[in-house]
């Protein structure tokens, strides 16, 4: 924070969140070339999903990144997310345009009930960790013996024809427009919360919980509200995932696995940063991809090996990850012009 | 329901109660000492499992193999937290978290490399007998799994209160800067914690390899929430509580899946470890370490 402030200052430079903010917009601006370039589906899908991956970081980020919560089972508002809109379109009938935000309002309503419970009941760190882990096992054992929602076979979606209101599209390349759209804006909440007077709240109440209560911050309230705001992320990007794979179900989408896949890319790219799970997803999603499609199939085992290794080394390596770094370099980059200026 | 099928179940839980509490109880003292939520525990278990088999298939029972799988896994586990764990002890939790589950990845992708992807069993000409005790019946690989359990979880207690090297590793788990400061090498009480704690998940593994057919994920897949329940339950870092804890959770699950049916099974224990996290977050044994 405080190298944040100083570098405010000087003159001439952009701060840190402004830069990451510009990187942000050049990126999802080469997207949409690289999209309409890409023709292979196998391609448009890593990337359709590497987005997905960086709008489930961003939520991530507002959720425990700047609140300091041990947000470990992230993955229940996904899966939220995901159910509810593909039950409310396989069963009623209600276009994913409506369906997309219903879920996300569904899943910031489970947010708001997890984090109510928890900061009621004064869970903290490990406690609170466990505890969302145990909630998205909890919608895992339910879904698995719930019929309406189809137990452990999960929901099909199929896709006979374009259908605009449906949000079905034989070629794959509106998913991808949708999925940049879905980026942009959560990447503006994400922007707007940092830069705003909510991020700094979250950001006493997160360095220091009981000076911040002691100046008047409701600290649950705020923390709370992060936690709605992440989950509604990440309900979005979950109803999104359901529409745009057709088929879900219990053990994919409140999964450990997945679960893990998804912090990772805030981990790696960056805990408090907004450049961080764009960073996360790009480096993850194609290396895991790429590593699949060189050892798949039978040496699938062997692609485990490797993706596991290189996540502890950089995890060890990097241990605010990769935006971390970018920011110390960036921030002494400024500190020499300083310098020289004085001299 | 008569009170047979009930009895029944109810050993039968409590037969797995004696695993589970091995396994809880090293997952608890690794947690005790150095505050790691180890999400490669699972593996652990899966890799005794794994080693039993390639003993059994050079010649060596089940039984008398076990001192040499705990022993390979002590070695592999000393090495992973020397090389991954220890430089990240210092770092925020949640990195801690990945890094264990990075190396669940890499256990997991190694087994399957080794062992290959499909369903394996020990095989054990005795493992249907079984003995009768009163209206129950137990089959004796059960029994003597539960029984080596029962010793073995007692053995590391009587070691923890008593010996020296005991007294180092609570001195460590509660309060590592005055621990050093008497002189306790608390990187190598660590080392040997996390080395141990993986070698109770591993005995489990080879007491169970008879048992259950394995797996690359099983460890992952059935064994690790329910450790994590009995953590919380017995209270974090309890070694005490995550024996009592376990034979608990066994016993509730025997009898749950009876009555409720084995797919919600595991919604009993899920609903304790929700119970118990609000209620009492310290566990049943809160307080003490």
């Amino acid at each position: 924070m405080a190298e944040n402030t100083r570098s405010k200052h000087l003159k001439g430079k952009p701060d840190w969140l402004t830069v990451q903010l510009i990187a942000w917009l050049v990126i999802a601006a080469l997207i949409i070339p690289a999209g309409l370039f890409l023709d292979s589906a196998y391609s448009l899908n890593i990337l359709i999903m590497t987005l997905i991956f960086g709008v489930m970081g961003l939520g991530w980020v507002i959720g425990a990144g700047l609140t300091g919560l041990l947000l470990i089972g992230y993955i229940s508002f996904f899966g939220v997310g995901a159910y509810t809109c593909a039950l409310l379109f396989t069963k009623f009938g209600v276009s994913p345009w409506i369906g997309m935000p219903l879920a996300g309002a569904v899943a910031a309503g489970v947010a708001v009930l997890v984090g109510a419970i928890t900061l009621r009941f004064g869970l903290r760190e490990d406690y609170f960790g466990l505890f969302t882990i145990a909630a998205s096992q909890i919608f895992l054992v339910l879904l698995l013996n719930w019929d309406y929602a189809g137990r452990a076979t999960g929901i099909y979606i199929t896709v006979i024809t374009d259908d605009f209101w449906a949000m079905q599209f034989v070629d794959r390349r509106p998913y991808l427009i949708i999925a940049l759209g879905l980026f942009v804006a959560a990447t503006l909440v994400a922007y707007s919360i940092m830069r705003g007077r909510f991020g700094l709240l979250l950001a006493a109440a997160r360095n220091n919980p009981d000076s911040a209560q002691a100046l008047g911050i409701e600290v649950s309230r705020i923390r709370i509200q992060a936690l709605a705001i992440s989950g509604a992320i990440a309900g979005v990007a979950g109803g999104f995932y359901a529409q745009f794979t057709t088929f879900i179900d219990p053990k994919q989408v409140f999964g450990l696995a997945l679960n893990f896949d998804f912090l990772l890319v805030p981990v790696l790219g960056g805990r408090f940063s907004l450049i961080g799970p764009i960073i996360g997803a790009f480096a993850l999603r194609p290396t895991e991809d790429l590593l699949r499609a060189m050892f798949g199939g039978v040496a699938d085992a062997v692609y485990l090996v490797i993706y596991g290794f290189l996540l502890v080394v950089f995890i060890l390596v990097l241990p605010r990850g990769a935006a971390g770094l970018l920011e110390d370099r960036y921030n002494a980059l400024g500190r020499k012009d300083d310098d020289k200026a004085e001299r | 329901m008569n009170t047979e099928i009930l009895l029944q179940a109810a050993a039968l839980g409590l037969m797995q109660g004696g695993l589970y509490a091995i396994m809880a109880a090293g997952l608890t003292v690794i947690y005790g000492v150095m505050k790691v939520v180890n999400f490669a525990h699972g593996e652990f278990i899966t890799l005794g499992l794994y080693l039993t088999l390639t003993c059994a298939s050079l010649g060596l029972g089940p039984y008398a193999a076990a001192p040499i799988v705990v022993a390979v896994v002590f070695i592999i586990a000393a090495g992973f937290f020397r090389l991954m764990i220890l430089p990240s002890l210092n770092h925020p939790q949640i990195n801690q978290m990945l890094i264990t589950i990075g190396m669940s990845f890499m256990i997991i992708g190694a087994i399957q490399i080794i062992w290959g992807a499909n369903n394996r069993v020990v095989p054990l000409s005795w493992a249907r007998d079984a003995f009768e005790l009163g209206p129950v019946r137990i089959t004796y690989t059960r029994g003597l799994a539960f029984l080596t359990a029962l010793g073995v979880a007692g053995s590391f207690w009587w070691m923890l209160k008593y010996t020296r090297f005991g007294i180092a590793v609570r001195a460590a788990s509660q309060d590592p800067a005055s621990a050093r400061i008497c002189g306790i090498d608390v990187r190598r009480v660590q080392l040997v914690t996390f080395g141990a704690g993986a070698s109770l998940a591993a005995l489990a593994g080879a007491l169970m390899a008879p048992i259950f057919p394995m797996n690359p994920t099983i460890g992952v897949e059935l064994f690790l929430l329910p450790s994590f329940v009995i953590v919380v339950l017995g209270t974090m870092g309890n070694f005490a509580g995550a024996l009592i804890g376990g034979l608990l959770i066994g016993l509730v699950e025997g009898i749950g899946g009876l009555l409720l049916g084995s797919s919600l099974r595991q919604l009993i224990s899920l609903s304790i470890f929700v119970i118990i996290l609000l209620f009492m977050p310290r566990g049943l044994f809160g307080g003490r370490t």
